[in-house]
């Protein structure tokens, strides 16, 4: 199916093998299961601006309800919005378009991947029809997700049908990647973002299948009779959560490391400067990354129990991993060094990243410390830390990819009056409902509680703040969706390479790119990379 | 025949008389129900045992927990004019540690008895080790203790749950066969009944007692151990069935990707030798 035919016909959409209408499928499931779970989280901040019963029907069955708003906002945002809104758009619609290939290695196996993904999410979205909703949180932790009345088979299902479609996405990139590059292309011409989810999709491919597993020996428990997290029937509990964050942890790169690679791309650009520290970002940050990112998992059961060795021991990785995300850091940072840079809305979003980066990243210090983390892991800061590097900077990472991309993809430029306001609404919004969770939590206040009438009555202040910052949130995320949406029908002809970039989806390819991608086979010599700019 | 008749009648009565009382009269039974003895073990797991107490060793002289080596104990609740369970007991851990190879008594741990019968003396424990610990047959790292102050034996027993019950009729205590493996600071870590468990499931126990201080070369051993986990309701190890799945998904990560590359490899070798017949 090609790209250029006449008219809307669902039925070249439901069947493609197309890799951009596929990325493009992958955004609007992204975009549908981001809506649903940032009306979750609304619902969550409404009833916590005030300590008792706000808008659950009643004190005795509002820990349920609320348990169900969790979920539902935990697994739409991180299995249905981010890992696929980065690598199921971002990865499907540029990858081949910035290495020079025509399509991916396996196009069929690439729209099964995307079948998959929609699959999962009508799954997850029958939470809200089902008379037991799953109320497991993302996390789905035995012995409650084996005794709960909530449908856990829902949330199972749900963790297979992306799980698989991320394994089979990942197999395609990096087949893709490996053996489909433009002839003279070599490793270290790669564009940033290609190398970065090269990076996180080995993780990926590696992780999620012992996630895949660990979710069906909970079916088997929750459903078939099995005691694989019963202890009192030779099970172990606590391997769930080994298992779980065995994947779960590393998945915070399969985020992390497009979304820097998305920053990479704009900030080059916008910047006109090459990529500062090209190799030490990508071989001493990505790739050490891949390397640790497997050791650090047990730092999420500090509380849990464990021989003191391996405590100090997962400090230590914990702590190390910021040597290559601080890497990286150093090298966007760098690479806006004396550069002619230009701002628009992308790089709002890439400025506003540096922040919460630093925010993110300095906040979880104090976390990967055992110490610490005793006292202040299960509270609102932890919550806050990890919106902040997690939610926040991966979803605006995927508002720059869109934004930055945008006319490529339609052919069209966006609002920038509503797009600019749609972003200090964003960033406006999250600072107010993130930082006094910061506050709160250092003062005691405990994550997931739907009611804190226990706790001192200052909290409440600053939860009715943090919804206040909610609601503006919702109003810039509003803007900003729509500004995609009306721009995309009746918005400006934008010309082929609007930002001056010289990586090859600007430079080599109509604006949209039709079927097959470029006119003509790509070469690039010894010399070419996406960021030879010459000022 | 009306004699015999009423001879019959009251030999009849006499035995529904006899019948009904025997069905009436409570069996007496010699036999304890068992499950008096069962021990709530999570409630117990990472009690401390020990510490505030002083035992007497073999030869009569005081000595603490705090005395022996810092490593793992395997504890013995007995009393040693016991001609029963408690040397049988004895000569299966015995038995047992035989097999268990990957840490030694009186390297990586201890065994400690402790008698519960106040009525032990330094010379019925001496001669209990002297059945037990032939001199043919010396086992290293095994003590040998009584209580200095016999009113700790409740209290202290009482701690990890251990109960046990003297039966004036038969002369003997009535107790578990239990052996308790406390960690280096005397903290419980896993309940095994000796004549009900392998070599492999003390080995076990023994390396989760030491989790937090094994050497450089258990480190194996210790990796091993974590493919089993404790069964409550069986009282012995298992393999952790979730342990070899999750492994084995990762290695299915792993093979994909190398799998994929190779099945890309051979289609577009394919693709480009038709392309070479077509031309």
């Amino acid at each position: 199916m090609s790209t250029a035919s006449s008219g809307f016909k669902l039925g070249e959409w439901i069947f493609t093998t197309d890799h951009k209408r596929i990325g493009i499928l992958y955004l609007i499931g992204s975009i549908a299961a981001f809506a649903v779970a940032g009306i979750m989280a609304l619902l969550i901040r409404i009833e916590q601006a005030a300590p008792g019963p706000t808008i659950v029907s009643d004190a005795f069955t509002g820990g349920d309800q609320y348990n169900v708003w969790l979920y539902f906002h935990g697994a739409a945002m991180i299995l249905g919005f981010l890992i696929p809104g980065l690598t199921g758009f971002a990865a499907n619609y540029l990858l081949p378009l910035m290495i020079g290939a025509k399509d991916v290695a396996f196009p069929r196996i690439n729209a099964l991947s995307v079948w998959l993904f929609w699959a999962g999410i009508v799954v997850a979205l029958l939470t809200f029809i089902v008379p037991d909703k799953p109320d497991v949180m993302w996390t789905g932790y035995p012995p409650y997700s084996v005794t709960t009345a909530g449908n856990t088979a829902l949330y199972v299902f749900t963790v297979h049908l992306m799980g698989f479609s991320s394994i089979l996405a990942a197999v395609n990139f990096l087949v893709t990647i490996i053996y489909m590059r433009a002839p003279g292309m070599g490793w270290n011409q790669l564009n940033m973002f290609v190398w970065s989810c090269f990076t996180a999709l080995i993780i990926q491919l590696i992780f999620v299948p012992v996630l895949a597993a660990a979710v069906t020996l909970l079916l088997f428990d929750r459903y078939l009779g099995t005691h694989f997290f019963d202890p009192a029937n030779g099970g172990d509990v606590l391997l769930y959560q080994n298992l779980f964050w065995f994947y779960s942890h590393p998945a915070v790169y399969v985020i992390f490391l497009p979304a820097m690679g998305i920053f990479y791309e704009i900030f080059a650009t916008m910047a006109k400067n090459p990529i500062f520290n090209y190799k030490a970002a990508v071989y001493g940050g990505m790739c050490c990354i891949v390397l640790i990112s497997g050791e650090v998992w047990v730092h999420h059961l500090y509380y849990s129990g464990m021989p003191d060795w391996l405590r100090i021991g997962q400090m230590v990785t914990t702590l190390l991993i910021s040597v290559p995300v601080g890497l990286m850091t150093i090298s966007l940072f760098g690479t806006l060094y004396k550069g002619a840079i230009t701002f628009n809305i992308p790089m709002y979003y890439g400025t506003a990243s540096l922040y919460l980066l630093l925010i993110g990243g300095l906040t979880g210090i104090p976390l990967a410390m055992t110490v610490m983390s005793v006292h202040l892991g299960e509270t609102s800061f932890t919550h806050a830390h990890f919106h902040f590097i997690m939610g926040i900077f991966a979803t605006f990472s995927v508002f720059a990819a869109v934004d930055f991309w945008f006319p490529k993809i339609t052919g069209k430029m966006l609002n920038p009056a509503q797009g600019k306001l749609g972003f200090w609404l964003n960033f406006i919004g999250v600072n107010i409902t993130f930082w006094p969770l910061f506050i709160i939590g250092v003062e005691g206040m405990p994550r997931r509680y739907w009611d804190y009438s226990q706790f001192p009555s200052h909290f409440a202040g600053y939860h009715k703040v943090a919804t206040l910052g909610a609601i503006i949130v919702a109003i810039g995320m509003i803007l900003t969706i729509s500004n995609w949406i009306i721009s995309a029908i009746k918005g400006e002809k934008a010309p082929d390479n609007p930002w001056g970039s010289n990586s090859l989806e600007w430079t080599h390819t109509a604006t949209p790119p039709g079927p097959g991608n470029f006119p003509a086979p790509v070469t690039v010599d010894a010399t070419w990379t996406p960021y030879s700019y010459k000022r | 025949m009306r004699r015999l008749t009423g001879v019959t009648f009251l030999l009849l009565i006499w035995m529904i008389a006899t019948h009904a009382w025997a069905i009436s009269k409570p069996t007496e039974n010699s036999d304890i129900d068992p499950s008096l003895f069962r021990i709530d073990e999570q409630k117990y797991l990472g009690v401390k045992f020990g510490n505030e107490v002083t035992l007497l060793d073999e030869k009569g002289a005081p000595l603490a927990f705090a005395d022996l080596p810092g490593l793992p104990f395997v504890l013995v609740p007995a009393y040693y004019t016991c001609d029963g369970a408690c040397f049988n007991v004895g000569v299966a851990l015995k038995e047992l540690l035989k097999d268990v190879k990957a840490v030694q008594a009186g390297k990586g741990f201890n065994v400690v008895f402790v008698s519960f019968d106040k009525n032990d003396t330094t010379e019925s424990l001496n001669k209990f080790v002297q059945q037990l610990d032939r001199p043919d047959d010396p086992v290293p790292g095994w003590r040998f203790t009584r209580y200095q102050n016999p009113e700790a034996i409740q209290t202290e027993m009482g701690k990890i749950g251990y109960k046990f019950f003297w039966s004036p009729r038969d002369k003997t205590f009535f107790h578990p066969t239990l052996i308790v493996i406390l960690t280096a600071e005397g903290r419980v870590a896993r309940y095994l009944n000796v004549l009900n468990v392998t070599p492999k499931d003390v080995e076990l126990a023994l390396l989760e007692a030491k989790s937090n201080q094994f050497r450089p070369s258990e480190t194996l051993d210790y990796l091993v151990s974590l493919c089993y986990s404790y069964n409550f309701k069986e009282g012995r190890y298992t393999l952790s069935i979730p342990v070899f799945v999750g492994l084995g998904s990762f290695f299915l990560g792993i093979g994909l990707l190398f799998g994929s590359l190779w099945i890309y490899r051979i289609y577009h070798r394919k693709n480009i030798m038709q392309r070479g017949e077509h031309s």
